[in-house]
């Protein structure tokens, strides 16, 4: 509650509906007191100041706001980041956090590889304040880009950055590109971005979608050996004995049908226990006499 | 754009912790000429042609670390400010160019989401001291952060949202209590108190200028 003893309490509710366009004009300040009348000026001035600003808003670093720029060039010589450089564990952390589909894991030779289904991207540290990809960066990313042909994206990480800055690049970035006739490089690289937004905008950019797949149902069932066989062996009998055999062939082909069952126990046997422990031999030469 | 060697031992980059604050001035200054009476909660902060405030800013600590300061005749507070604004100003200037002007017929196209030029224009008039002075609107705009630190460490929640709508965003007592469930009355109470509150605790922190216009001097004397 107000304290209606305080007598700035009305002059700044008179300010209000003054501000709200129900009241024609400003308070008068005539009956306070030099004391209070100094608060209310004060508080009326503070709430005409803070009109406009965002009470939620959060400013870039001037890591970020100077990354890209002329003025990079300014920040190694910042103090901020002059002793702290990041590893690839920092790295990976970061990157985890990004998307809980993908994974970040530390390859030999210091780079972290982000994969989500088949994208891949390889995110290596440099010992910078900014990624600026100089000849020397360059070259590192062509030999990630050749040394591994599943990968899609290079990140170059400024280790000393206070928000790792990334350049993510393509293999296109750094080939060889023919010159536009005005000299203008034929596509431009996508600004630098602190490392979790860069891989969040990777992810959105080039991600792969795939479709659910629906199995068959009847493949995700464990496999029946014996109904398998059995239904196999009634096709090929049932295809045999309709030949125009004639003879003994004939006979025994037609002897066989309904008896699928025992060439199905023989295929579950081997499968079983493997053709070292079944006479295969044996068996067939007893099937063939018990037909005949 | 200067050459790179001449910046190698520019003051403001010597002095994170002031270069920090000017920036933060600077991007209070912003906000306040984009988004002053403007600035309804889920509006995105953008200008026509997707300017935002922080690429606003960007240009204007280029243009601030771009100065010369060998002519340097104020304080670099003071330059900054005058930067910010002059750059607010730019972008509004390129986003409303051709578009609907404050108070224009009912009908007339009007894809401007901030603040018409002239609202800004208007706004800049209304406090003839911080339009004159630059000084004396960094030390304004360092008041209000400091006021908006302190309610972020000290309201509860409720006490936030009364505050930040009045005191920040510009709203209307009976829309905040249509909002938060309380009387119109009640939210212009819990305002006073509050402001009241923060005020008193902002005269004792040290970061909250107070010098202003008095015998003791400015606290950018000190500064310069």
């Amino acid at each position: 509650m107000t304290n209606y003893d305080d007598p700035v309490d009305a002059v700044m509710l008179a300010f209000l509906d003054y501000l709200e366009g129900t009241m024609s004009g400003r308070p008068t300040l005539d009956h306070l007191t030099e004391d209070d009348r100094r608060r209310a000026e004060e508080l009326m001035a503070s709430l005409e100041a803070g009109r406009g600003i965002d009470p939620h808003a959060s400013r870039p670093s001037v890591e970020t706001l100077l990354a890209g720029t002329d003025l990079a060039g300014l920040l190694p010589l910042s103090p901020a980041g002059a002793d702290r450089a990041a590893d690839p564990a920092n790295v990976r952390d970061v990157l985890a956090g990004v998307d809980a589909r993908a994974r970040a894991d530390i390859a030999s030779g210091g780079t972290v590889v982000y994969g989500y289904l088949d994208l891949r991207a390889r995110f290596v540290l440099m010992n910078t304040d900014t990624p600026i990809a100089d000849d020397e960066a360059r070259a590192l990313a062509e030999r990630l880009f050749d040394g591994d042909a599943d990968t899609t994206r290079v990140g170059i990480v400024a280790a000393r950055s206070d928000e790792l800055l990334t350049q993510v690049l393509t293999a296109a970035d750094v080939g060889c590109t023919v010159t536009a006739p005005r000299g203008e490089p034929h596509a431009q690289w996508t600004p630098p971005l602190p490392l979790a937004m860069a891989a969040r905008q990777m992810l959105e950019q080039c991600a792969p979608e795939w479709e659910s797949a629906d199995f068959d149902r009847a493949l995700s069932e464990p496999l029946d050996v014996a109904a398998i066989a059995a239904e196999i062996a009634g096709r090929i009998i049932g295809r045999e004995s309709a030949r125009p055999y004639r003879g003994d062939k004939a006979r025994a082909y037609r002897a066989l049908i309904g008896h699928e069952a025992v060439f199905a126990a023989l295929v579950v046997a081997v499968a079983e226990h493997g053709t070292g422990a079944v006479d295969l031999e044996g068996e067939i030469t007893r099937m063939t006499r018990a037909a005949a | 754009m200067n050459e790179p060697a001449r910046f190698a031992s520019h003051p403001l980059m010597a002095d994170r912790a002031r270069l920090d604050t000017i920036i933060d001035n600077m991007s209070a200054q912003i906000q306040k000429i984009m988004y002053r009476g403007r600035a309804d909660p889920g509006t995105e902060r953008a200008l026509y042609g997707g300017e935002s405030a922080d690429d606003i800013l960007q240009e204007a600590l280029l243009a601030l670390l771009s100065y010369d300061p060998a002519g340097l005749q104020v304080t670099w507070e003071a330059v900054s400010v005058g930067i910010a604004r002059n750059k607010a100003l730019e972008a509004l200037r390129r986003a409303t160019r051709g578009r609907r002007a404050a108070g224009a017929d009912p009908g007339t196209p009007d894809d401007v989401t901030m603040v018409p030029f002239d609202d800004a224009v208007a706004v800049l008039g209304e406090d003839a001291d911080d339009r004159d002075d630059p000084e004396r609107a960094f030390e304004h705009a360092q008041q209000q952060l400091v006021l908006l630190r302190l309610a972020r460490e000290q309201l509860t929640e409720r006490e936030q949202a009364v505050f930040f709508g009045i005191h920040y965003g510009g709203r209307t007592r009976a829309a905040l209590a249509a909002e938060i469930g309380l009387t119109p009355q009640g939210v212009g109470q819990i305002y006073v108190r509050v402001a009241k509150t923060l005020h008193a605790a902002a005269c004792k922190d040290p970061a909250f200028p107070t010098t202003a216009n008095t015998p003791e001097g400015r606290t950018s004397d000190k500064l310069r």
